[in-house]
């Protein structure tokens, strides 16, 4: 039981470690990768992509509704997924921009 | 944020089925003098929707589905004499649909309440997710 337990401790740390290294992999040293475990990167990018499906997707149904293909309904509930995703990377980008220039005026 | 998105498909399906209710009932008012053209033919026959839950292999969520719309045999066509009519029988009575104004039109009101439901739904959903996203600024 105690071997599990510091097994599974070991992989938290482990990861832990892999995304505080890729925050800080500013400076060109990509964090090495474990086994088993995605690092920040990977998530990063399966993120990216799901962002670009889904505004991808918005934008087909828009398409077809100015043709007149569409369903208004599913206009309405894509064009609002769009949105939302968009909302939410524009709000993670504002963030990780605002911590590097924190980064970038700290006193040396 | 995936149940979220996952409320946001079952509603739309909701305002979809709605609509096609809204529809059904649309075409039985339109059709509502609709006679036979000849003696003997049976004039336009109310037509009824069903809806049936179904799973959504993708998402896993029980939406609704439009089951069939089908017509009603049961209900007798209402005779109205009009001896000039092209399809009036010997005695001058036509057949004339068995829609009842009334039934439709306390249908559509239903049909609206819905619809507006789940817009509610909707709505609610995406001020929700977008106050959470409102967190991260």
């Amino acid at each position: 039981m105690d071997k599990i337990a510091s097994q599974v401790a070991a992989n938290i740390y482990g990861n832990t470690a892999k995304i505080g290294g890729a925050g800080g992999g500013m400076s060109g040293a990509s964090p090495a990768k474990v086994e088993g475990g995605s690092s920040f990167e990977d998530i990063l990018k399966s993120t990216a992509e799901n962002v670009v499906d889904t505004m991808k997707s918005g934008e087909k149904v828009s398409a077809e509704a100015v043709v007149g293909n569409a369903d208004l309904n599913d206009v309405v509930q894509a064009v609002t997924s769009a949105e939302i995703t968009l909302q939410t990377v524009v709000a993670v980008r504002d963030r990780l921009v605002g911590a590097l220039q924190e980064v970038l005026r700290m006193p040396i | 944020m995936t149940n979220m998105f996952s409320t946001m498909t079952i509603s739309t399906h909701g305002m979809r089925a709605q609509g096609e209710r809204v529809r059904v009932i649309a075409q039985n008012l339109a059709n509502a003098d609709t006679a036979p053209l000849k003696p003997g033919d049976d004039p336009y026959v109310r037509q009824v929707i069903t809806f049936k839950n179904e799973m959504d292999k993708a998402s896993g969520e029980k939406l609704v589905q439009v089951d069939e719309v089908k017509k009603v045999d049961k209900e007798q066509f209402i005779t109205k004499y009009m001896p000039d009519h092209p399809a009036a029988d010997d005695q001058g009575y036509v057949k004339m649909p068995n829609v009842n104004m009334l039934i439709e039109m306390t249908d559509m009101r239903e049909a609206q309440r819905s619809y507006e439901a789940n817009l509610g739904m909707v709505e609610q959903s995406r001020d929700m997710m977008m106050r959470t996203i409102d967190m991260l600024r």
